[in-house]
């Protein structure tokens, strides 16, 4: 695969409810990315947006953000996934040749939509809508209780994910506010209450209001924009079945062959020992253990002894603020922050090569992956 | 004349009951959250904006969009319902890998074929996996309430899935993975979703 750089990004402080409209926002994302790479909006050639029409409350969401999202007469598009979905189109689009420099923002508005509600309507029209029982927390309820049983966990060892995450959200200052907990601790999350059990509140991100943005450039442009881009080094896509009582929730088979295609693209034959920084997308606390052991992190329910490294998550992950459609594309620029040693205060050391992930449906049915690295060969 | 008028009347009648309940079907599509009360508002974004309909900042234009959809349930759901109406459940098999599927699907992604061969299936099965809430979402928001729901997943008799359907009468610390459950009916059979009220232990 020819490298694809990224040459500029941008996340909009979250907040539970943010005093700007979704407008301000994204072109508080656009521009701040913009200005990052010193930029002008004439040099974009495509912009991809991430949006979802069900959470914006209107049918083709992104028709009404064009001038926001610096698409104005531009070669544009949608997906209605994650961003990180936003930005594997864009780095395709940059693969074919026919573009130089691609805008992608992902964005949600969680103050303003009922969440729950809206993923109602993801669920299978001629079943299980009309039980209305399948929604983000029973989903999680019966995931967490999949993979503690498959691996004799217990819920004490979830909760000490949520607060190392909870922790390293605390470090984080691009994190809600809400979710920095310096001071958690393993009976706190314990004390919660459950959403959906044995899945408890803290072990569930907030959901926040934020943009994120980000830029990408084919290899030669990337190294005139800036001395010091972060590669796309492989990347990888897989979707699974919606239905929950096909799958085994204990494990993400569909990260596992994502994240398959993209270490083979990348060249990376051992992601143990090669892999510094994972920053993981998932759902709940639980997730983000599933997903970093079927990334190939850690043995299969040997997730836990992530947390004795500084590997996982250490912006926070989705636990310091869940936008959707945003998470993932912010995901994507935390791993990069960490290789350009741009992460003040949770800086991993020697980070060189970074996983992030993206995903979309319950119980993560849909995974993209992405392997970055630093170095201007 | 006299009975010309009275029908006339009637009709209005009909008319103006029809309106009234079809305007309470309406949702409110349209609120507009103005900057005071976006600053004032208390955070929690599991509340619903629809608290706060009652709020003087708050514009709310009701019936703007009304869309009703339909689903086509398909042929392989249609037989499914067929099975409720006469209290069994149905479910079809794959022709290659010869999983069985209930409730039925159309095609077996792995194999790419379409299951054709319908079978009848017990009404017990096993637990598969389960979780407690009481948190209840409809298409309006989500809310708490105070009895815990258990729901989970039922692998019929037979069958290779599991489908996500409500507990009844079992308490949380008698629930244990892969025990014996049986289908409760509902007391009047339509070929719906709602005829299976729940299930049991066997």
């Amino acid at each position: 695969m020819d490298k694809v750089g990224i040459v500029g990004y941008y996340t909009v402080k979250p907040d539970l409810d943010k005093e700007m409209s979704p407008y301000e926002m994204i072109y508080t994302a656009v521009r701040g990315a913009l200005d990052y790479a010193g930029l002008r909006r004439d040099d974009l050639t495509t912009v991809v947006s991430a949006t979802n029409d069900y959470y914006d409350g209107k049918t083709i969401s992104n028709c009404f953000k064009v001038e926001c999202g610096g698409a104005y007469m531009k070669d544009e598009s949608k997906v209605e996934m994650d961003g990180a979905h936003a930005a594997y189109y864009g780095l395709f689009r940059i693969l074919s040749g026919n573009h130089k420099l691609a805008m992608i923002y992902g964005f949600s508005m969680a103050s303003c939509m009922p969440y729950n509600a809206a993923r109602l309507y993801e669920t299978d029209p001629t079943f299980d809508r009309t039980i209305s029982l399948l929604n983000p927390y029973t989903a999680g309820g019966l995931q967490m209780r999949a993979y503690l049983k498959a691996n004799g966990l217990s819920e004490e060892d979830i909760a000490k994910v949520a607060v190392q995450n909870l922790k390293n959200a605390a470090k984080n200052p691009l994190a809600l506010p809400e979710a920095q907990m310096p001071d958690i601790s393993v009976d706190d999350v314990m004390k919660s209450e459950y959403l959906s059990a044995p899945l408890r509140e803290l072990m569930y991100p907030k959901l926040c209001d934020s943009t994120s943005a980000l830029i990408l450039a084919p290899e030669k442009q990337a190294l005139k924009i800036t001395d010091n881009p972060v590669w796309i080094t492989g990347v990888g896509l897989n979707q699974e079945t919606y239905y929950l009582g096909d799958r085994d929730l204990s494990i993400s088979a569909s990260m596992q062959a994502a994240s398959k295609k993209a270490y083979s693209l990348a060249g990376i034959k051992n992601p143990k020992s090669e892999i510094d920084v994972a920053e993981i997308f998932g759902h709940t606390a639980c997730e983000d253990l599933i997903l970093a052991e079927s990334a190939g992190l850690a043995d299969k329910g040997k997730g836990v002894e992530l947390l004795d490294t500084n590997k996982l998550n250490p912006s926070g992950g989705a636990m310091s603020g869940l936008a959707l459609c945003a998470c993932g594309l912010t995901r994507m620029i935390e791993a990069a922050k960490q290789i350009r040693g741009e992460a003040d205060g949770y800086q991993v050391d020697g980070a060189k090569k970074a996983i992030a992930t993206g995903q979309i449906g319950f119980c993560a049915q849909n995974n993209i992956i992405y392997v970055l690295e630093g170095g201007r060969n | 004349m006299f009975t010309l008028f009275l029908v006339k009347l009637v009709v209005i009648i009909e008319i103006l009951i029809r309106y009234i309940k079809e305007s309470d079907e309406y949702y409110l599509s349209n609120i507009f959250l103005r900057n005071q009360i976006k600053k004032n508002k208390k955070s929690d974004n599991r509340k619903l904006p629809l608290e706060l309909v009652e709020g003087q900042d708050v514009y709310v234009k009701k019936g703007m969009v009304r869309a009703e959809f339909n689903f086509w349930v398909g042929i392989p759901m249609d037989k499914f319902y067929e099975g409720l109406e006469q209290k069994k459940f149905v479910g079809n098999k794959c022709p290659e890998c010869g999983k069985v599927f209930c409730p039925p699907r159309k095609i077996c992604g792995d194999c790419f074929v379409e299951a054709k061969e319908f079978i009848d299936l017990p009404e017990t099965g096993v637990l598969k996996n389960y979780t407690i809430t009481n948190y209840k979402v409809n298409e309006r928001g989500t809310r708490q309430v105070k009895k815990d729901m258990i729901a989970g997943l039922v692998q019929i008799d037979g069958a290779d899935t599991a489908m996500f359907v409500p507990l009844e009468n079992v308490e949380p610390d008698q629930l244990k993975e892969d025990m014996k459950v049986k289908v409760i009916w509902a007391k009047r059979i339509k070929g719906v979703p709602d005829d299976i009220k729940g299930f049991e232990p066997a």
